[in-house]
């Protein structure tokens, strides 16, 4: 994993208040009870403020896993990978 | 977030009463927080606790242990998840010795956070304040898109110690009443001002520093962000004494369905002329939609509804000016009066479909008993009743149409109880073809459609009632 995924994780472990939180490519709503629709916007808040992308309202909707998201920011430039 | 050997300072329920005294001490009247018939259209189905209410009863909490004057030096809240009127919540304070001038306290709701403040203090020396009891009432502004990104003004503050002293005393007793004002002005700015009517209080972030004795009494704001993809504001604050910023969105508004000029356009037949339809939960959605959409074919239509008796009329009215006959009653499929029941038979229908339907909220994951439970009544329980109501009342043959869910097939997270009740509304239709004369039934699992209780705040392509039923009640659902 890079340090994009490392920086990526806190925002995961701070907005869903899961210090412990290991970030995969299958996490997602249904195995995550915390990942819901206010929390998801919070997150895509605070990716596109700490990775500086802008999401449309489809990319916004489509990352609600955490594979199809980290796909959508290395196809918007960032650095990010697995 | 809990420490295990960390138990709740203080439990909380509110009730119609909380609601309503905070909104008057407040001046926060947004109809989320003190409309039960208007609340039921967003988001969450019904009343939301108010999110600075929630800090006032947690900063109470805070000073019980507290001695002498303390002023609030900084202020940090965020709202996570909404607090629905009759949730019972549980506050968690880091430390209740009131030794500490940091605090931090949390708010969970079934062990869900949906609340966290951190508050600093220190010693005050109390200044006499001068601030009214009210002022005039604010109208619940519906802001625009210029208004959320160019918005900015100013409030006056206000504040009713003696109300404040009898129902959170601790916090009257310890705190600078100037900033209870500036704090509970904050509700009121989000709730009725911006972004006002459609309005979700996201948190809170303010510094407090010596305020000059004559500054002027009031809170102002201006837009600093605004993200119109997440329908989200910051905004600035400034006030005597205090700096800070708000963030708040822009919640969904109800969801309107076609009016009958559109729908007549689309209903070309006259397949329900002479027929009788009743529409169990007609008011609004997908009920809404099929009284439209049979009276268009030239069905006499009944709407029922449980609380939204104005939306009822509108649809009515709306059927009526496009030469369509319809009525209104008031029915509640869990509780049927007599009287209501007599004249729902008395119709005598040819179809009745059934759309009562409480508010679906996904919000929990596993099986809860209760839950289903609580759904059973309304898509089982209340269709039985009405079925064999009819039935005793020799109403003569019907059919009943079933608006199932394909969430039986595919089970979304925290629709397990939901899909399971619809699941057992279809084998209770089955039985009842099967068993009763003068029954047919037809049960349809519809994708998830664009109403009151899709709404979300993501974007979602769903499909809407109009496209969807008119198939069904044009073809399989009509008369055998």
């Amino acid at each position: 994993m890079n340090n994009e995924i490392d920086r990526l994780t806190e925002l995961f472990r701070d907005i869903l208040e899961k210090p412990d939180l290991i970030l995969v490519p299958e996490l997602d709503g249904k195995s995550e009870e915390k990942w819901d629709s206010f929390s998801h916007i919070n997150l895509m808040i605070a990716v596109e403020e700490e990775f500086e992308l802008t999401f449309t309202p489809t990319e916004i909707e489509e990352s609600r896993n955490a594979e199809n998201l980290v796909k959508i920011m290395a196809e918007k430039g960032s650095n990010i990978h697995w | 977030m809990t420490h295990p050997s960390q138990s709740a300072a203080v439990t909380w329920q509110f009730s119609e009463q909380d609601q309503l005294w905070f909104a008057n001490f407040s001046g926060d009247f947004n109809p989320i927080h003190v409309d039960s018939v208007q609340a039921r259209r967003t988001l969450f189905g019904t009343q939301v606790v108010h999110g600075i209410h929630l800090v006032i009863g947690a900063l109470n909490s805070i000073c019980q242990n507290m001695t002498g004057l303390r002023k609030i030096v900084r202020l940090d809240t965020q709202f996570i998840a909404p607090v629905l009127i009759g949730d019972t919540v549980q506050l968690f304070v880091q430390d209740m010795s009131g030794d500490h001038e940091d605090q931090i306290s949390w708010i969970t709701n079934h062990g869900r956070n949906c609340a966290k403040m951190k508050v600093s203090f220190e010693q005050d020396t109390r200044q006499s304040i001068n601030l009214p009891i009210s002022v005039e009432k604010l109208v619940c502004h519906e802001a625009s898109e210029e208004d959320y990104l160019h918005g900015g003004g100013s409030l006056p503050l206000f504040l009713n110690g003696a109300e404040l002293s009898e129902k959170y005393p601790d916090l009257a007793r310890v705190v600078c009443p100037l900033q209870i004002a500036q704090i509970i002005a904050t509700s009121r700015l989000v709730g009725m001002q911006l972004p006002g009517l459609h309005s979700l209080y996201n948190g809170l972030s303010v510094e407090f520093s010596q305020s000059e004795p004559d500054a002027p009494s009031e809170l102002t704001y201006q837009t600093l962000r605004y993200l119109p993809r997440y329908k989200r504001l910051k905004l600035s604050l400034a006030s005597a004494g205090l700096t800070g910023t708000l963030e708040a969105s822009v919640r969904p508004t109800p969801i309107t369905q076609p009016k009958m000029a559109h729908i007549t356009n689309l209903v070309q037949s006259k397949a329900w002329k002479s027929k009788r339809a009743i529409v169990i939960g007609g008011s609004r959605g997908l009920g809404e939609a099929a009284a439209k959409i049979l009276a268009a074919a030239g069905a006499e239509v009944l709407i029922t509804y449980l609380a939204g008796e104005n939306d009822a009329n509108a649809v009515a009215e709306d059927i009526r000016s496009a030469g369509g006959c319809a009525e209104v009653l008031r029915y509640d499929v869990l509780k049927p009066n007599e009287p209501d029941f007599k004249k729902l038979a008395a119709f005598g229908p040819d179809l009745v479909c059934y759309f009562a339907t409480p508010k679906i909220l996904l919000n929990t994951s596993g099986f809860s008993e209760s839950k289903h439970d609580f759904y059973a009544q309304y898509f089982v329980t209340g269709m039985w009743n009405l079925v064999t109501g009819f039935l005793g009342a020799n109403t003569g043959p019907f059919r009943l149409f079933n608006p199932s869910t394909n969430y039986i097939d595919n089970v979304v997270p925290g629709a397990l109880e939901y899909a399971m009740a619809k699941a057992d509304s279809e084998v209770l239709c089955n039985y009842m073809a099967e068993e009763f004369n003068n029954v047919s039934c037809c049960s349809r699992r519809l994708p998830p459609i664009k109403t009151d209780q899709s709404v979300s705040l993501l974007h979602k392509e769903v499909g809407d009632a109009v496209s969807e039923l008119l198939p069904i009640l044009l073809g399989d659902a009509r008369s055998v």
